[in-house]
């Protein structure tokens, strides 16, 4: 079987052009792997998209022989990357859905907790059996085990309430 | 191979082929270098023949043949970065 040359370098014309087979390579493939190259090269792809695929290279500065082949072989890896992308991007295809279909289902979730409780007479308060929530006050702390300290202002401020209501209803 | 980009006095002629390259690419990119380019669009068959000739005066040959090639390259870039 004839195997056809699939890079071919054209150093007077500063190109190289790469012959593809498109049942191995889809145009998707081709036209990822050609983008990398169009800050370097000037890039046209031509042939028959059934039977032959050529891909060529022209590079913007003057280039020597072995770099525009170096070119080609890199267009022959990048050619494989994308390749590689694509049967990954079909295999991972149904996680990626699963995943996106999740994150939008908590989302709406989340929205539907939300909207419920505009309405404040919906809302059910948390009980408080100790009265944590009620505000301190030195009643309260009637019966404690408290600092000596805390016992002392909190007599002083008791003294003083005392006084000032004998004081208003003189 | 023919050429696909071939200078001929003030003006570059490429041949597109629609098989590789979508329509409406063509299209956009045809509608983008009117701005700049006097643009004749001529289309036997899945080949179009597209003649771009620059509005302000490029003497180069060189410089006329880099034009088609951008035009190639932005073919390209429409077709990735799919900004139709």
């Amino acid at each position: 079987m004839d195997v056809p040359v699939p890079i071919n370098v054209e150093e007077e014309k500063n190109q190289v052009v790469v012959s593809i087979n498109p049942k191995i390579y889809p145009l998707e493939v081709i036209y990822s792997a050609a983008y990398v190259f169009l800050d370097k090269f000037y890039t046209i792809i031509d042939g028959d998209p059934e039977t032959e695929i050529i891909v060529k290279l022209k590079a913007k500065e003057p280039t020597s022989r072995e770099d525009l082949e170096k070119a080609a072989f890199e267009f022959q890896n990048e050619l494989v990357n994308y390749s590689v992308y694509v049967v990954q991007a079909a295999r991972n295809k149904d996680i990626r859905k699963a995943i996106v279909e999740a994150a939008l289902g908590t989302n709406l979730q989340a929205e539907d907790e939300y909207e419920g409780n505009d309405n404040e007479e919906d809302v059910d308060f948390i009980e408080d059996p100790e009265g944590i929530a009620e505000p301190w006050t030195p009643e309260k702390a009637e019966g404690l085990d408290l600092p000596e300290e805390l016992k002392e202002d909190i007599k002083e401020e008791s003294k003083i309430k005392e006084s000032e209501e004998n004081k208003k209803e003189e | 191979m023919n050429d696909d980009v071939v200078v001929n006095e003030n003006r570059v002629e490429l041949t597109i082929n629609s098989d590789l390259y979508p329509e409406e690419v063509i299209d956009k990119a045809i509608e983008e270098y009117s701005e700049v380019c006097e643009v004749e669009d001529r289309k036997n068959e899945q080949i179009h023949k597209v003649i771009l000739k620059p509005k302000q005066v490029v003497d180069s040959k060189e410089d006329l043949e880099i034009i088609g090639y951008e035009f190639m390259n932005y073919l390209l870039y429409l077709i990735k970065n799919k900004v139709l």
